[in-house]
């Protein structure tokens, strides 16, 4: 047992250890203690990269130095890395992107507000988006996206808005357009929302100006897709 | 959700009740819990300020939100 578990090396007790003046060295003393000194060698790392480690190694705290550049996948990242082929996939990273795969008829027109569904999920990394609204896991900052395409607009339907709903505030994207005859229009939001755990966020769309809510929001199963919300944690 | 946290939290939300529920669903109660206290945590300075700084004047989430311009009326 050269290590003693705790990082200390014990030598073995002998006839010589501890040793007394004018005493024979039993031999297999002498070789019990070049094996536990050849054990305890062997299990130490050798700064040429002979051994493996054979399980993690703990810093307490204390910062490897001097660490090269990464090259390939499965190298170490260090503070201020720049290489071009350093790619960082963080698989543990909140993210998520749906989309309605089929259109809501008669949403809006009349300026009620709208919510789409964005029914099918095509990834939700964590498991935080759901029925439409998506739930920060952790507080950060998130990029929020979402595109919806609006379908059998009114010359009426003159002011659009689109709404980014988060907990803490409310974003909003409106334009004034007239469209022609029963048109088309896709309302965008890109936002950097400060969000805490346990906040939500959600779309809504309004149309004002309609005599009724007569326009639809627009989906499809097949790509492209017209009408989706996406976001991640960026910070 | 004690009356203190529920006024930190009326400061940031419009609805705290419903801030909480949700969080509860999507969260689950324990994960929810610690999040109110975060929550709490982070935005009590600034609720604080703002209610000595504004003294009566003072209005929750919802109330700034109602003041607001809607476009559409």
């Amino acid at each position: 047992m050269p290590f003693n578990g705790a990082g200390t090396f014990v030598p073995p007790s002998s006839t010589f250890n501890p040793a007394v003046p004018a005493t024979d060295i039993d031999a297999s003393d002498w070789n019990a203690l070049l094996a536990d000194l050849a054990t305890g060698l062997s299990t130490t790392i050798t700064k040429d990269g002979q051994t493996t480690p054979t399980a993690n190694i703990p810093l307490g705290g204390f910062k490897l130095t001097g660490v090269g550049s990464p090259s390939t996948s499965g190298d170490a990242l260090i503070y201020g890395t720049t290489a071009a082929n350093a790619v960082l996939i963080n698989s543990g990273k909140p993210c998520f992107l749906a989309y309605n795969g089929s259109s809501q008829a008669n949403q809006t027109g009349s300026g009620a507000g709208a919510a789409p569904a964005f029914g099918t999920e095509v990834f939700d990394r964590g498991s935080n988006f759901s029925s439409g609204i998506f739930t920060a896991p952790v507080t950060g900052i998130y990029r929020l996206t979402s595109n919806v395409l609006l379908s059998l607009l009114s010359s009426t339907m003159v002011l659009q808005v689109i709404n980014m709903n988060t907990s803490n505030q409310v974003f909003t994207s409106q334009q004034e357009f007239v469209p022609a005859g029963t048109g088309t229009l896709a309302l965008k939001i890109d936002v950097l929302a400060d969000m805490d755990a346990g906040d939500m966020a959600s779309v809504s769309v309004q149309l004002s100006g309609g005599a009724g809510n007569t326009a639809s929001i627009f989906g499809q199963a097949a790509s492209p897709r017209y009408t989706f919300f996406c976001g991640e944690l960026v910070a | 959700m004690t009356p203190e946290q529920k006024a930190v939290l009326a400061h940031v939300v419009t609805d705290p009740d419903a801030w909480y529920s949700h969080a509860v669903s999507a969260l689950g109660e324990k994960r929810a819990f610690a999040a109110l206290a975060e929550k709490v945590a982070r935005w009590t300075a600034d609720y604080e300020a703002a209610r000595r700084d504004l003294g009566d004047a003072y209005k929750t989430r919802a109330e700034r939100d109602a003041e607001g311009i809607n476009p559409l009326g």
